[in-house]
């Protein structure tokens, strides 16, 4: 125990020696979240264009209300379809609505009169989006639908993004630390050193476990705090569910780094190899698509990947309050992959390591 | 000074050959994540399921469901029995779509008056407004608009997905990678000789950043083979232009890169640095994740400046709309400035600490 405490403490006392480290632990992350979420404002804003070929009292009123709509953050009247598609082309709007020479004449007759859109594929859903606001505007629907929208009281954009944003600033820099930390020893010579005292390995590596989980619930805590008086980021569970449930994801995540740590020789080998590995969990984790929308490879491949665990946690921990027991399936895979990757990380080091 | 250089970008060669681990995931992280990484992220909503409970079990009902389950967006995956099924299905995560169809359901559909009830999981409210608008899109009958997607007419979603890695990945070799040399360098005291030797410090950055343009510059061009055999993406204008652009993003995100490396000491900070001051702000703050229409009138303008967003910007003009020069000049004008600016902030950092530990 007084070993575990006395390299508790000479970590805190080697981390806290070095200052742009301590800001970019513990004021970066604020500056990230003051700025970023801030923008996410979920308007549709759609830049609009219209020719209008027919030039009618009926095509008038249509773009007269077109103007009246909010949705649009402008919309811009072109003489000629080539000028407008060139417009599409430069990107200066996103759809355009031709209004077709007969438009009054058919729509006066009770026929169906034909309107012509094109819009910018580019950006894929959005395009879609586009659309179906468009074709919400201009047709009926036969049923009438009523949406519920559940778990978010505060109707909140910002919320979910800024969740995954504060799960992702702690991964990043616990994660780093600890694999840069233990590389720099192995590569100053300071590991060998510690062969020649109490320590022995089990305690070593439990001992940086413990001090990097709780330099993560050290910033989760500032991260809930600047969100919570910021953006009014309430937590429909408890604080001490979420506390748990990233602390148990901690430690995947650190045996990862740990075992990256024991793998590469200098830094510049670790850097690399954490990039990698840390840029495919985020890319395959559930941060920026539905899980369902991922082919089925994706899919499995997501259920070994710690990140995916915690977003799914932690989402319905904050905004569902979803009791942290019925989610112990999860948390048992969580702390499964934690095993079987340190124990690999602790074979591998004792082969490089005599003593140890 | 030609020759000064072309001895330091050897010397990384050589640095970067030798180190064969490095190598390795120098040459295979752009591969595995274009190619593998370009058909997951799709942002969109695809095969979403959906839970239905039905209360009036008549044909009208079952047609519904089948309406729904034919459009791509949607997933029939199950009838429900009661609400409260219902209700603990969606709070433990396992829904995310219900639907419940009231009694008189088929009765009501002659006067279009038949209630649908939709619960959507809301936590995030961009999904669940998607699901309201791709619901009464599929539901709609009648045909009004004609409509055409340009640029891309099967509205693929690798279109989106590919420019934004090839994005990371360029973020990733020529700032991360470079500035991680560069601080090893003064880590090891190795800086301290070559400040010794008649080479300039411009020289020794520019040496060193060759290998890695050439790098960056090589993935680059095999995006595009990617997109076009793999994904099978119509290319518009794949010229100069395109060239042109990968290389002055790349000269701009190692500036970036150094500008941080000129102001740390050691490879924790440069790592947690570049992940937090380039990737984060990039990724999530372009036009990537986020179309930049939707954001807040204030930050706007600051995402338009954002070096991702004018490389996505141009990415697509350049290959995919074939737009006029003109609007392509001015964002690869302003990558320019940038570039030049953090540059000299970059160098004033240097010129402090380059030759000290």
């Amino acid at each position: 125990m007084r070993i575990i405490l006395a390299i508790i403490k000479k970590e805190w006392l080697q981390l806290m020696r070095n200052r742009v480290l301590a800001f970019f632990i513990f004021a970066a992350p604020i500056v990230i979240l003051a700025i970023i979420p801030f923008s996410l404002e979920g308007e549709v804003n759609i830049k609009a264009g219209i020719v209008d070929e027919d030039e009618s009292s009926a095509s008038r009123g249509l773009i007269a209300q077109m103007n009246n709509i909010e949705l649009f953050q402008k919309v811009i009247l072109f003489n000629s379809r080539e000028d407008a598609q060139l417009n599409l082309s430069n990107g200066n709007i996103e759809m355009l609505l031709v209004i077709t020479s007969n438009f009054e004449y058919l729509s006066v007759r009770e026929q169906k009169p034909e309107l012509l859109m094109l819009l910018d594929g580019t950006a894929p859903y959005r395009a879609k989006s586009i659309f179906s606001v468009i074709s919400g505007l201009l047709e009926s629907n036969e049923y009438n639908i009523h949406f519920h929208k559940l778990f978010n009281r505060a109707q909140s954009h910002k919320h979910y993004f800024l969740l995954s944003l504060i799960i992702l600033v702690i991964l990043l820099v616990g994660t780093s630390l600890m694999t840069l930390n233990i590389v720099n020893e192995k590569e100053s010579g300071i590991l060998e050193q510690f062969n020649a005292t109490l320590l022995n390995r089990y305690l070593y590596i439990f001992s940086k476990y413990l001090f990097f989980i709780i330099l993560s619930l050290f910033e989760l805590i500032i991260c809930l705090f600047f969100c919570f008086f910021v953006y009014k980021l309430t937590i429909t569970g408890t604080i001490f569910e979420v506390f748990i449930s990233v602390a148990i994801f901690m430690f995947p995540m650190l045996s990862i780094g740990f075992l990256i740590a024991v793998l590469s020789s200098n830094q510049v080998q670790s850097v690399y190899m954490l990039t990698f590995i840390l840029l495919n969990l985020i890319l395959l984790g559930t941060m920026f698509t539905q899980l369902s929308s991922m082919p089925i490879w994706a899919q499995n491949l997501a259920l070994i990947n710690p990140l995916y665990y915690i977003l799914e946690i932690s989402r319905n921990i904050v905004f569902k309050g979803t009791p942290l027991l019925k989610m112990l399936p999860q948390l048992t895979v969580l702390i499964a992959i934690g095993f079987v990757v340190t124990s690999i990380a602790v074979l591998k080091m004792s082969r490089s390591h005599s003593r140890w | 000074m030609i020759k000064r250089i072309i001895t330091i970008a050897k010397k990384e060669v050589i640095l970067i050959w030798r180190d064969k681990l490095s190598m390795i995931i120098l040459i295979a992280l752009p591969a595995v994540i274009i190619a593998i990484l370009g058909g997951v992220l799709s942002f969109g909503l695809e095969d979403s399921k959906f839970y239905l409970l039905d209360y009036d079990n008549s044909t009208a009902s079952k047609e519904f469901a089948q309406n729904l389950d034919i459009s791509s967006e949607f997933d029939f995956a199950g009838y429900l029995s009661t609400e409260s099924e219902l209700e603990s299905l969606l709070k433990n995560g396992e829904a995310k779509i219900a639907i419940i169809l009231h009694k008189g359901f088929e009765k009501d559909i002659l006067s279009n008056n038949s209630r649908v009830d939709v619960f959507v999981d809301a936590s995030d409210l961009l999904f669940s407004l998607a699901v309201e608008q791709r619901i009464k899109l599929s539901l709609s009958k009648s045909n009004l608009l004609n409509y055409s997607y340009e640029f891309n007419p099967e509205l693929k979603n690798e279109v989106r997905s590919v420019p934004g890695l090839i994005m990371i990945v360029l973020i990733i070799i020529s700032s991360v990678m470079l500035s991680l040399s560069v601080n090893r360098e003064r880590e090891r005291g190795t800086s301290r000789l070559l400040i010794l030797t008649p080479i300039s410090i411009d020289g020794i950055i520019i040496g060193k950043s060759v290998p890695y343009i050439f790098i960056a510059l090589l993935h680059s061009l095999s995006v595009l083979f990617v997109s076009k055999w793999i994904y099978g993406i119509e290319l518009q204008g794949a010229g100069f232009n395109y060239f042109a652009m990968c290389m002055l993003f790349i000269i701009n995100s190692i500036c970036f890169g150094l500008l941080i490396a000129a102001w740390v000491k050691s490879e924790v900070e440069l790592l947690i640095g570049c992940w937090l001051f380039l990737f984060i702000p990039n990724v999530f703050f372009s036009s990537f994740i986020y179309p930049i229409e939707t954001m807040a009138e204030v930050t706007r303008s600051i995402a338009s400046f954002l070096p991702s967003t004018l490389f996505l910007d141009s990415y697509k003009n350049v290959l995919f709309r074939n737009a006029q020069a003109s609007s392509t000049y001015f964002n690869f004008l302003i990558l320019f400035a940038q570039s030049v600016i953090i540059y000299l902030f970059a160098k004033v950092g240097f010129a402090k600490n380059f030759g000290r530990k």
